[in-house]
């Protein structure tokens, strides 16, 4: 029987050093948080403040995607139970994936609400000076 | 080298969206790709800072980083391309009164 042929991804993955395996559930948790704040700040509604909401759950979610295709590609995600490959690897990896999550993952996640907010404060002050020449 | 090419989306979306696309029926398209684009850059930037941190190599350019970096184009498009057409049929659609 011929010896099964590694998976190249993982491989090149594995020889960079990168350990990356679930950080993007982290920025994808906070866009959910963000689209339940949209909703409560619009109720329906547009209005200013769940228009700025909804630049968050963009960047969040959007961003989660593209990064989650990312670990499709490298084959930390996959498409059968548990779909995350670290679970299936054991609990050393399950506790480094955790650790990478708490580290890595809450840290995108910060970055991300903190270029939000200097939108938001940037956007508020150009519709305050938008007010005041009208 | 996909670090760099969805900063390099986030950049020509942004140039589009000053440019008059905001003025134009795919402004929403044209933000929200915008945003997709800087929020996966913004997130990279944080993996790429902690890889220089711990030593290793921040950015991958090799062929299969630029293969992914194509595919992740790729798909930032056809999310684009979705929405558009979703602005478009719901252009179309006369609102009920």
């Amino acid at each position: 029987m011929p010896a099964r042929r590694p998976n190249r991804r993982i491989e090149t993955t594995a020889l960079k050093g990168k350990n990356e395996m679930a950080c993007f559930t982290v920025p994808l948790a906070a866009a959910a948080a963000a689209g339940v704040a949209k909703h409560a700040a619009g109720k329906g509604r547009r209005t200013s403040l769940a228009e700025k909401f909804r630049w968050l759950v963009d960047m969040m979610l959007g961003g989660s995607f593209l990064l989650a295709i990312e670990h499709v590609w490298h084959g930390e995600v996959t498409w059968r139970f548990p779909f995350l490959t670290a679970v299936s690897e054991g609990p050393d990896a399950v506790s480094e994936m955790l650790h990478e999550m708490a580290t890595r993952g809450v840290a995108m996640a910060v970055v991300v609400f903190a270029v939000w907010g200097c939108m938001v404060a940037v956007s508020a002050v150009l519709e305050r000076k938008a007010a005041a020449n009208v | 080298m996909y670090e760099i090419a969805a900063v390099a989306a986030a950049v020509a979306f942004a140039v589009a969206w000053f440019a008059g696309a905001r003025r134009s029926r795919y402004a929403r398209p044209v933000f929200a790709a915008m945003m997709m684009f800087l929020g996966a850059s913004l997130m990279w930037g944080v993996d790429c800072v902690a890889e220089a941190m711990s030593g290793e190599e921040a950015l991958d350019m090799s062929r299969d980083a630029a293969c992914l970096a194509a595919l992740i184009l790729g798909a930032g498009l056809a999310v684009f391309a979705a929405m558009c057409v979703a602005e478009r049929l719901r252009g179309s659609v006369p609102a009920k009164a």
